[in-house]
């Protein structure tokens, strides 16, 4: 704002400056030399990005001419779009940008995004779908408690959070070096969902055991209750249990959310990205294997570890790169010894020979989470040489599943992983046909909480079921 | 086209400079600026530029018509009025048509069908300086101008043409045909535009988002809106309203000094729209120093030939009244603008009657206090065209929503734009120029004031613009939330 000086002092004093004006020139001189520089720059059309790595998407393109589109002015405004959309060098700006404006926002919480208010959750349970002709009391307020308490309430030393700075992104927190997503509840979506898999079920009944995993995200679980209790985060735990209360008894619960409670000291989550890790889906796979009554692989034999440094996440980009989550995340993975091959149906329909752990080291820091069975394929086969007693599961999943696929290898002959929102485009078979197909006696959904609060993600889910 | 678009900041503007200088003479350098402003109205309304074209034209000549009869002659009256049928009629048709269906539709249920008008870009500030220019022939004021193409440029060039100052035809018609820019009024000029620009692009844009947060996003039904701010805790609504005010006038302001350093590069000098408004000591006060060239229009083109405070006391009651019943008006197709110039109309009535001898009496704090207090609620009434969101928003301020008095959300928000808030702030207030000229007459006998001051002013330009880029490119990042497709 230094400049404003400048008016008054020329309006009051412009003889005198007269006299002493050669430093004018000189301001004169940079200031168009920079705005020139920097048009010829932004004429030059391949310096303009077509896609952002940071943002995860293509930028505006060029506006198609018509005759319509200019009377009505969208032409123009195309034009004007395209260009500061995708003005050249456009990750320096925005880097500088995002440094200058937390350069002016003093304490290290802050809010990303808009946090949105969602339904109130209800106390008692979904009612029961009326295909089962189960009696009364599955309605009963008992059914929402686990029925035995598993894993009891562990003692952890929760860490001194005064003075960490706190920030919210549209609907991100940003607490000190670490974030974590906002969630809420949405009625109708839960309902759906809830329908959807007690659908599998009725179904399946008979053919396959049906387990629904619902996976919280970290804000109910690691971060520490001190700043928790103050955020306008829907409690994950309550809706949880509204979730596995509306579940029919044909439809087995694994509900993970106080294991990973009782291990929120350790690295579960990314603290730069809305995934868990591979430690905190090895837990929940513990739990899996509790419900379906057998007895998990172990972490340090059946697999062997490898750390891939330097992954930075959603969290990152989506906060505009804050510096404060810029020290980056290590993808620990744990490789099956039975066997890493996957092989992948792409979305293109294309088949890959792929890993179920791929080393990323070398990959963008951006893309790391994609060690896990290659990312988000509509269609992957995982076969282990090792066993032959024709088992055979489903993973219902996005995202969060890819992380926990892995853990199942030891435990079938062949594991079957459908993305339910990109199966579609490979192969048009519903739940039944794959399960008639593979002969898997257990399907397994896994799904992160705040997918069963987005109504387009649980329509896919119940295309998918049929 | 706006000034703080980069489109306009790298292609528009340096091409229009690079054709404007290459021009050997002062006609062909308007011919330049004529056809970049059509452009310029043209890159946002395609159609509507040749409403402008039209409306300047007819004056035009309805101005020549009058020039030639002897000043406030029946027949120049007879072409004033009918100037002011043709522009106010098309103001009213273009501007509040629609408005004026849906109220007639309600009351009457005539017409059946509103049709759907959209408002042309600038029409309310080009209609004001095609009736002043008019107006003031009609007076004898200025000579009618005689060229059509140099009362288009009047009429349409860019650095005003949408949203103001509304330049007066008599402040620059010598400038039209006869102008040179020394070094001192480029190097004004380029001060001027650059602060402006930064003004815009980081601070008041950085205001608009935060009070889109903490209020609610104009753009947001009524319905949903009212559903939000009910929600809404009390501190969000006070500190939102607030970032309102700030981002209202540094939005604004900053568009008139970058007018004001545009003109000033090419050797046009427009009138100040703006003089440090949120310092007033009374309501008049402030209505001195807001938006200087629409209040001015209204004191010479309807109080004063009104009779102004030479009549009797009811009379300038009613004057009063018209004047702002109109101020608020040209603001918005909308009933809340209206009360929000009647809202004024009682305060500064207020301080005729026996405020204002009162202010002058006790410490000037209080009249800041007082002005500030009102010139804020009165933002809240402008912010929000519907009533019940308004309603809504006055009651939640007070705690009557039974919303909570702050969230941690809230909190955080308002905790982490508190130094944008300051600074902004800072930038209504004439400190910084005053810090400017202090530093400027001690640098006649300091060295070390005379370099910095010197440095500043070299640096500041290139710092302004390079901040606002950022900013601009800065506010287009927005990363897919893959997670919720």
């Amino acid at each position: 704002m230094m400049n404003n000086n400048e008016m008054y002092n020329e309006q009051n004093n412009r003889g005198k400056i007269k006299r002493t004006g050669g430093y004018r020139s000189i301001q004169i001189g940079l200031f168009f030399a920079a705005l020139f520089l920097l048009a010829v720059v932004s004429w030059i059309v391949p310096l303009h990005p077509t896609v952002s790595e940071a943002e995860k998407r293509e930028l505006a393109d060029f506006p198609p001419f018509s005759v319509q589109a200019l009377a009505s002015g969208d032409f123009f405004d195309g034009i004007n779009t395209w260009f500061s959309d995708t003005f050249p060098f456009r990750d320096t700006y925005v880097a500088l940008n995002t440094a200058f404006k937390e350069m002016l926002s003093p304490g290290g919480t802050t809010i990303h995004g808009d946090v949105e208010q969602g339904d109130a959750i209800p106390d008692q349970p979904a009612p029961p779908v009326k295909e089962d002709e189960d009696d009364a009391s599955s309605n009963e307020p008992e059914s929402v408690q686990p029925p035995v308490e598993k894993d009891p309430p562990k003692e952890i030393q929760e860490p001194d959070m005064t003075d960490v700075p706190v920030e919210t992104l549209g609907a991100i927190l940003v607490v000190g070096d670490s974030a974590y997503e906002y969630y809420s509840f949405s009625q109708t979506a839960a309902d759906a969902y809830v329908a959807a898999v007690n659908r599998a079920a009725a179904l399946l009944d008979g053919k396959a055991n049906v387990y629904d995993m619902i996976v919280p995200t970290s804000m109910d679980i690691t971060l520490p209750a001190s700043v928790r209790k103050n955020v306008q985060s829907a409690d994950q735990r309550k809706s949880m249990d509204y979730f596995y209360g509306g579940f029919s008894d044909k439809v087995h619960p694994v509900d993970i959310y106080d294991t990973l409670r009782n291990h929120r000291d350790e690295y579960i989550y990314y603290r730069t990205d809305h995934h868990w890790t591979a430690l905190g889906a090895y837990y929940a796979y513990k739990e899996y294997c509790a419900a379906r009554g057998t007895v998990p692989a172990d972490l340090d034999t059946a697999y062997t570890k490898a750390e891939y440094p330097g992954f930075l996440g959603s969290f990152y980009f989506d906060s505009g790169k804050k510096a404060s989550l810029s020290k980056p995340d290590t993808i620990e993975a744990y490789i099956p010894k039975d066997t890493n091959r996957a092989d992948i149906t792409q979305s293109d329909g294309n088949p890959l020979n792929w890993s179920v752990v791929t080393d990323v080291s070398t990959w963008k820091a951006g893309a790391k989470y994609s060690a896990f069975i290659g990312g988000d394929n509509p269609w992957t086969v995982i076969k282990n040489p090792n066993v032959t007693d024709g088992s055979a599961c489903i993973v219902i999943k996005e995202s969060f599943g890819n992380a926990f696929v892995p853990f199942l290898v030891p435990d079938y002959q062949t594991v079957y992983v459908v993305d339910y929102r990109h199966i579609h485009k490979v192969k048009g078979d519903k739940l039944m046909d794959i399960v008639n197909a593979t002969g898997a006696k257990d399907v397994l959904f896994v799904n992160n909480i705040s997918a069963t609060r987005n109504s387009s993600l649980v329509k896919a889910i119940a295309n998918f079921v049929g | 086209m706006v000034f703080s678009s980069l489109f306009f900041l790298y292609v528009f503007l340096p091409i229009s400079l690079i054709f404007y200088h290459i021009m050997p003479s002062i006609r062909a350098k308007n011919i330049v600026m004529t056809i970049f402003s059509l452009i310029f109205y043209a890159w946002g309304e395609p159609v509507y530029v040749f409403l402008l074209l039209g409306m300047a034209f007819v004056d035009w000549a309805l101005a020549k018509y009058i020039g030639r009869q002897p000043a406030r002659s029946r027949q120049a009256k007879i072409g004033v009025a009918f100037t002011c049928i043709v522009d106010l009629g098309l103001l009213g048709v273009f501007k509040y048509g629609t408005f004026f269906m849906e109220n007639t539709h309600n009351l009457f249920g005539f017409p059946d069908h509103i049709l759907q008008i959209a408002l042309p870009i600038g029409i309310s500030f080009y209609t004001f300086q095609l009736l002043s220019y008019v107006v003031d022939v009609y007076r004898g004021e200025v000579e009618a101008q005689k060229s059509f193409p140099t009362l288009l440029l009047y009429v349409s060039l860019f650095h005003q043409c949408i949203a103001g100052p509304i330049v007066r035809y008599k402040d620059i018609n010598a400038e039209l045909l006869k102008r040179k820019a020394t070094r001192a009024d480029i190097s004004y000029g380029v001060t001027r535009f650059s602060v402006g620009l930064a003004k815009k692009a980081v601070l008041a844009n950085s205001c608009g988002a935060l009070a889109d947060q903490l209020l609610v996003a104009d753009q947001t039904p009524a319905v949903e809106a009212l559903k939000t701010i009910s929600d809404r805790p009390v501190l969000a609504l006070w500190v939102g309203a607030l970032a309102f005010m700030l981002q209202i006038y540094l939005d604004f302001s900053a568009y008139s000094d970058m007018a004001i350093g545009m003109g000033r590069m090419i050797g046009f000098h427009y009138r100040e729209n703006f003089n440090y408004p949120y310092i007033s000591v009374s309501i008049t006060d402030f209505w001195r120093r807001w938006h200087i060239s629409l209040s001015s229009f209204f004191r010479d083109y309807v109080y004063i030939p009104l009779g102004g405070n030479r009549c009797s006391k009811g009379r300038v009651v009613f004057n009063l009244f018209v004047v702002w019943c109109l101020t608020g008006f040209w603001h918005g197709a909308s009933w809340n603008f209206m009360c929000w110039g009647l809202y004024y109309f009682v305060f500064l009535l207020i301080e005729r009657a026996f405020l204002r001898n009162v202010l002058e009496k006790i410490p000037a704090l209080f009249g800041h206090i007082y002005a500030l207090i009102v010139v804020y609620f009165g933002w809240v009434l402008f912010k929000f065209t519907d009533f019940a969101v308004l309603g809504a928003v006055l009651s939640g301020m007070f705690g009557l929503t039974g919303a909570s008095t702050a969230t941690f959300e809230m909190t955080a928000l308002i905790q982490s734009h508190l130094p944008i808030l300051a600074i902004s702030a800072l930038a209504c207030t004439p400190i910084v120029p005053c810090l400017g000229r202090w530093l400027y007459a001690r640098s006649s006998n300091h060295a070390a004031a005379w370099i910095l001051y010197r440095t500043v002013v070299v640096a500041a330009p290139v710092v302004m613009l390079l901040l606002a880029t950022m900013s601009l490119v800065g506010d287009s990042y927005n990363p897919f939330l893959y997670w919720e497709f």
